[in-house]
């Protein structure tokens, strides 16, 4: 899956959760910066492990300060997915 | 040391009568019953449903329903009492009381580890379920940082929770406390497990007058939903900012049977009469009207009457009685506050909500039912609730004109 067809189903996924400006999470610097809090965020790894079909690791979670950061993990986790 | 006057200046309620004491009390006023049957064909009992339009407050994605419910109550009771939101209120604190927490949560996650043979169970399914996300939730919304906790005793925990919030206002714990009840157990597994008590009352041609406390053709309990908030305060608070009080909580009781799991003893409850007569410095015929916990289970009903009858004597001395759960069933750990805050409502415009669906007299069940068109005696009242394991509380009131 191509990094941009991923990342606009993120972005979807978050936008459903939390109600954003359009363009928030591109101005933003990190997903804290936008209202993501703690609750919100584990939320939104559920919500994506659906719609993808796969699994974030807690270690890799842990890592996730922005939203390319969590675009990361979600390409990373596919790739993982499919070379196994 | 003089203890605080404990004022209450604000009421809120959803229920099975309608979104907020407003629409409860005329329907009290009308004898008009909220119970219908529960739209499941499968589970098909009959019910006091609050209607989802009803609730108005909190989001299904961050709050149980009975969290929802309890928000809903507070936004009306906050209103009332004049509270905005703001700074943070260090000498506030909040107990909102539950039989069963977070049932909508708890149900879902079952039914995909048990049912679904998933492990993908919702993240939130704990914090959103835990028997204090009400109390959590409403602090949040009020900025009340002083105090808080939940109270868990059956269909006791919001008589208790109102009970400990009056309690902390006179020990100077706290100046002004918002506390109440919620449940929400209409659920296809709880609603399974009570049917197993067999204590519900089963499905008739008319649902709505399923629930027929002190009759003797009662056949059994009303499962219901809801919730009430109150807001309390020291006399001295609420003058500091020129609240309007509706009434006052004149005299509080707890007592345990320290028996039996479910079936209750006549002395528990008569002895948390007579201490809440005492703490509020009344004799019996001081008291107007009775709000009795009044089931109509066999065993709540006979039992509840021979107490009434050992504090107040016979029932031509006796204050006016009637259980309101008649109208909006049994709302497990709101119950106590649903029906303290419909006695105010309706006490203050001078009525006793009318003994209704007594079709026929039980002889164990004597007592000087309130009927349409008959005021109260006085404007001092007495909210009863007795739960399962024995778990007793019981509150004096007196409302403003």
């Amino acid at each position: 899956m191509e990094r941009e067809e991923i990342a606009a189903r993120v972005r979807a996924i978050i936008h459903e959760q939390k109600t954003l400006d359009d363009d928030a999470l591109d101005k933003a610097d990190t997903l804290a910066d936008v209202g993501i809090d703690s609750l919100d965020a584990i939320n939104i790894l559920y919500e994506i492990e659906d719609d993808f079909g796969m699994t974030v690791r807690d270690e890799d979670s842990k890592d996730i300060k922005s939203f390319d950061d969590l675009v990361n993990v979600v390409q990373a986790g596919l790739n993982r997915g499919s070379a196994g | 040391m003089k203890r605080p006057r404990v004022l209450v200046t604000g009421v809120g309620v959803v229920s099975a009568l309608g979104p907020d004491t407003e629409s409860a009390a005329l329907a009290v006023r009308e004898g008009r019953s909220g119970i219908r049957l529960f739209p499941r064909e499968d589970l098909a009992i009959p019910a006091g449903t609050v209607d989802d339009d009803w609730i108005t407050a909190g989001k299904p994605r961050n709050h149980d329903r009975t969290t929802r419910l309890a928000l809903t109550a507070t936004s009306e009771a906050a209103a009332q009492a004049g509270l905005t939101l703001g700074e943070p209120r260090p000498r506030a604190g909040c107990i909102i009381g539950t039989g069963l927490g977070g049932v909508e949560t708890s149900e879902a996650a079952y039914a995909r580890y048990y049912g679904e043979r998933s492990s993908r169970i919702h993240p939130l399914s704990i914090p959103l379920s835990m028997y204090n996300a009400a109390t959590s939730a409403v602090s949040a919304a009020l900025g009340l940082t002083g105090p808080s906790f939940s109270t868990v005793s059956a269909c006791t925990s919001g008589s208790h929770a109102i009970i400990q919030g009056a309690s902390w206002i006179r020990s100077g714990l706290a100046d002004l406390v918002v506390c109440g009840g919620s449940d929400a157990p209409l659920f296809p597994a709880v609603i399974t497990a009570w049917k197993a008590l067999r204590v519900l009352a089963p499905p008739r041609d008319d649902p709505s007058r399923a629930c027929r406390p002190f009759s003797a053709d009662r056949e059994g309990l009303v499962l219901a939903e809801g919730a009430a908030t109150v807001v309390l305060e020291s006399e001295e608070h609420a003058r500091e900012r020129d609240a309007t009080p509706m009434g006052e909580i004149l005299g509080v009781a707890m007592t345990s049977d320290a028996g039996h799991l479910t079936d209750p003893t006549v002395t528990g409850p008569t002895r948390a009469m007579r201490i809440a007569l005492d703490d509020a410095g009344l004799e019996p015929d001081a008291i107007g009207y009775i709000n009795a916990h009044g089931t109509a289970t066999r065993a709540n009903d006979s039992n509840e009457a021979a107490a009434i009858a050992e504090v107040f004597g016979a029932p031509r001395d006796q204050p006016l009685v009637s259980s309101t759960k008649a109208l909006h069933g049994h709302a497990m750990g709101a119950a106590g506050a649903i029906e303290l805050v419909l006695s105010l409502r309706l006490v203050s415009e001078g009525h006793a909500p009318a003994a209704v669906h007594l079709t026929v007299p039980d002889p164990e069940c004597e007592l000087n039912f309130a009927r349409p068109g008959v005021g109260p005696r006085t404007r001092a009242f007495m909210s009863n609730s007795f739960g399962f394991g024995g778990m007793n509380g019981v509150l004096v009131l007196k409302s403003e004109e």
